[in-house]
């Protein structure tokens, strides 16, 4: 089913709906595979963004669909930025629970933000301008 | 993405295929498995040989699927790992969790002769 994702400068926009994910990993593997990036690391890139944007649905915005994600893309050569932006009250990433710790191990949740920050090169948590989480993800090309 | 269900020898075998990425197609093979333990199915096999990609809610409900099944004295094994799914695995720890085979044939197998 297209889902139709708005038009922002260097990016997208959209409700907060987890129907929208399928039609964001199109977009952003669109827009990498016409930067010229390899299929490993559009794996490797798809996954993080997802990561990040159903946080931003999930927890940031809470799929109130007043609320809007935010993502933008920029690329140069042999280097990716995507960041994702959402309308929620923030949180403090340090103090989330490692996954790999005791009882977390088999828990159905809380391996997300792990997952992504293994593959891309670095993260970065920060406010936007309304208090939401800014998540800023970079990516360079395997040398 | 989609998937496949079949059971043989007493085994419910599901093929998910494409990405096991978080979405509503994700959660009705999460709604699927919970209901076949529901129903009573204790002996299980994750095919994972046409899986694309997969991120953190394909690996919880592979997870709680293991978990549901332990808690009722079941057991959850996984066949035909790809490489990328593999050091997903590594990296979260759960390759010590999981049974994993090279194919569903010998998944089914372990099941007979208990290893
Ligand atoms: N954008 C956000 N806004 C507010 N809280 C957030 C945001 N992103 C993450 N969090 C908090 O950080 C926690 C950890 O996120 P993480 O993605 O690692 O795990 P999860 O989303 O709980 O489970 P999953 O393994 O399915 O991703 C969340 O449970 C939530 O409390
Ligand atoms: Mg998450």
């Amino acid at each position: 089913m297209a889902r139709r994702l708005s038009k922002i400068p260097h990016g997208v926009a959209f409700p907060s709906d987890q129907k929208f994910l399928a039609a964001v990993d199109r977009y952003v593997e669109q827009e990498l595979k016409k930067a010229g990036f390899g299929k490993d690391v559009i794996a490797d890139v798809a996954i993080s963004v997802s990561e990040f944007v159903n946080n931003a649905i999930l927890h940031g915005n809470r799929q109130d669909e007043s609320k809007l994600v935010r993502l933008e893309l920029y690329h140069a050569p042999g280097q990716v930025t995507i960041c994702v932006e959402d309308e929620g009250e923030g949180f403090e990433p340090d103090k989330v629970a490692s996954p790999l710790e005791g009882e977390n191990l088999l828990k159905e949740v809380g391996r997300g933000i792990f997952i992504a920050k293994m593959l891309v090169d670095s993260v970065e948590f920060s406010r936007g301008e309304k208090g939401g989480t800014r998540v800023k993800l970079f990516k360079k090309l395997p040398v | 993405m989609n998937y496949e269900s079949k059971e043989k020898e007493g085994v419910v075998i599901i093929t998910p295929k494409g990405k096991m990425m978080a979405g509503p197609d994700l959660e009705k093979l999460h709604d699927k498995i919970k209901e076949l333990v529901r129903i009573g199915a204790r002996r299980m096999v994750i095919d994972l040989g046409e899986v694309e990609l997969m991120d953190s809610r394909g690996l919880g409900i592979l997870v709680a699927g293991l978990t549901s099944l332990r808690n009722v004295g079941g057991e959850l094994k996984l066949a035909r790992i790809t490489n990328k799914i593999e050091s997903l695995l590594v990296i979260t720890h759960l390759s010590k969790v999981f049974k994993t085979y090279g194919s569903v044939d010998e998944a089914l197998k372990s099941f007979q002769t208990g290893s």
